[in-house]
C-alpha cells in the first residue's frame, strides 16, 4: 500500500514538474549545457556533524545524471546520524539541461549506532546497519555562473535482515546542497 | 581522533571551496537595477497560537541577503515560548524573474519556559530554559509587482544547549511570511 502511494505521489509530482518547467526555462542562463561534471555538499545534517559530499556526472541527451554521495559523521553522540552512508544514485531531469525538478532512484549503504533497546540497563550501543532501495523527488536551481542549490527529500526500505533501532523498516533521504557545475 | 580530526579539516575546506565563491556571487552577476533591498515580513503560521515573529532581510546582493529573525509570543495559548532570535544568511537562486528558492543557514535561540518538578519543595516550577544552536532551512519566495513577497521557510536547527527536554537535539524552523520589500 505504502509503495502504491509513493508512485502516486511520484506521478503527482511529476505533472507539477511538467506544468512548472517552461516558466524556468525562460530564464537565461550561462551555457551550463556544456559542463557535465558536478561536486556538492549536503548541508541538512552539517548542524548535527554529519557532512555528505557528492559527485553527479549529467548525460545531457537523456535528461538523467548518475551520481555518489558519500557521508560521515563528526558527533557520536548524536541518535539522528548515520556513522557513515554511501549512497549511489541515478537522476531523471524533467527539463531539458538537467535542471529543475527531478526524481531520483537511490541505494543506501549505512552505519549507525544507537541505544540498545534490548537491554535498557546496558550502557553499551548497537551497531546497525541499513541497505536497501529508495526513492527522493528535488529540484535544482542555478545561479548564473554555474553555482546551484537543490532540495531532495525522499525514502527507502531498509533491505537488513537484522534490522533494529531508528531505521527499522524505512529511512529517510534529506538533502540541502549547495554545489558547482564545471 | 586523529582521523576525526583528519575528516574534519578536509571536508572544512571542501566546505570552504564551494561556499567562498558564492559569497562574492554580488560582483560577477548582472544585478537587476530596480531590486530593492530590504524586506520586512511578519511570520503568519503561529499566529493563531499566540506566537509571531518578525524577520528583516537585506539583500547584500540579488543572490545573497541577510537577515534576523525576531519572534515573541503575544498572549499565552498555546506556546511555552518567550522569545526567539535567528540571524541568517540566504542564497537565493532565482526561479522566475521576481520568485525564488533559497538556502538559508542560520544560528538560533528559543528561550522557553518549562513545567518542572522539584522533589524537595514537591512542587511544579516554571523554569526559564535555552535551545540554540545552528541550522539550515530551505524556502521559497513569491514577489508581486507592488513588491509584496511571500516566503514560505521550511527548516530545523541543532539544540547544542542540553537544557529541558522541549527541544531535544532539533529545533523546527517553519513560517509563511508575508512581507513588504523597499
Amino acid at each position: 500500500m505504502k509503495i502504491y502511494l509513493f508512485i502516486l505521489y511520484l506521478c503527482a509530482f511529476a505533472n507539477v514538474a511538467y506544468s512548472q518547467g517552461e516558466d524556468y526555462d525562460e530564464i537565461e542562463f550561462e551555457d551550463n549545457e556544456l559542463k557535465n561534471r558536478e561536486i556538492k555538499l549536503n548541508l541538512v545534517g552539517a548542524p548535527w556533524g554529519y557532512v555528505s559530499v557528492a559527485y553527479e556526472h549529467n548525460f545531457f541527451y537523456r535528461n538523467f545524471s548518475v551520481g555518489a554521495e558519500l557521508g560521515t559523521s563528526f558527533k557520536d553522540d548524536v541518535e539522528v546520524n548515520f556513522d557513515f552512508s554511501v549512497v549511489p544514485f541515478i537522476r531523471k531531469y524533467f527539463n531539458a539541461g538537467n535542471k529543475g525538478f527531478f526524481a531520483e532512484a537511490i541505494y543506501v549503504f549505512a552505519r549507525y549506532e544507537d541505544a540498545n533497546i534490548r537491554c535498557f540497563t546496558c550502557r553499551e550501543r548497537q551497531v546497525s546497519t541499513v541497505h536497501g532501495p529508495g526513492g527522493s523527488l528535488g529540484a535544482k536551481y542555478f545561479l548564473p555562473n554555474g553555482f546551484y542549490g537543490e532540495f531532495v527529500f525522499g525514502v527507502g526500505l531498509n533491505n537488513n535482515d537484522n534490522r533494529r533501532g531508528a531505521y527499522e523498516d524505512l529511512y529517510t533521504r534529506l538533502g540541502i546542497q549547495v554545489g558547482k557545475r564545471f | 581522533m586523529k582521523v576525526q580530526a583528519f575528516k574534519l579539516i578536509g571536508c572544512s575546506l571542501i566546505l570552504a571551496f564551494l561556499l567562498s565563491p558564492m559569497i562574492c556571487i554580488g560582483q560577477e552577476i548582472e544585478q537587476d537595477p530596480d531590486w530593492k533591498k530590504n524586506e520586512l515580513s511578519i511570520n503568519l503560521i503561529y499566529l493563531s497560537g499566540g506566537y509571531t515573529s518578525i524577520s528583516y532581510e537585506r539583500s547584500v546582493s540579488q543572490y545573497i541577503s541577510l537577515g534576523l529573525d525576531v519572534g515573541a509570543t503575544l498572549y499565552r495559548f498555546d506556546f511555552d515560548i518567550n522569545y526567539t532570535l535567528a540571524p541568517y544568511i540566504r542564497i537565493n537562486f532565482p526561479t522566475r524573474k521576481r520568485n525564488m528558492f533559497f538556502i538559508e543557514l542560520n544560528y538560533g535561540l528559543v528561550n522557553y519556559t518549562e513545567e518542572s518538578f522539584d522533589r524537595d519543595l514537591r512542587q511544579t516550577l516554571m523554569i526559564e530554559r535555552r535551545a540554540m544552536g545552528p541550522g539550515t532551512a530551505i524556502g521559497w519566495k513569491i514577489t508581486n509587482k507592488k513588491e509584496y513577497s511571500l516566503n514560505l521557510v521550511v527548516g530545523a536547527l541543532a539544540n547544542n544547549n542540553n537544557e529541558g527536554f522541549e527541544f531535544e537535539d532539533i529545533i523546527p524552523r517553519f513560517g509563511i511570511y508575508l512581507g513588504k520589500r523597499f
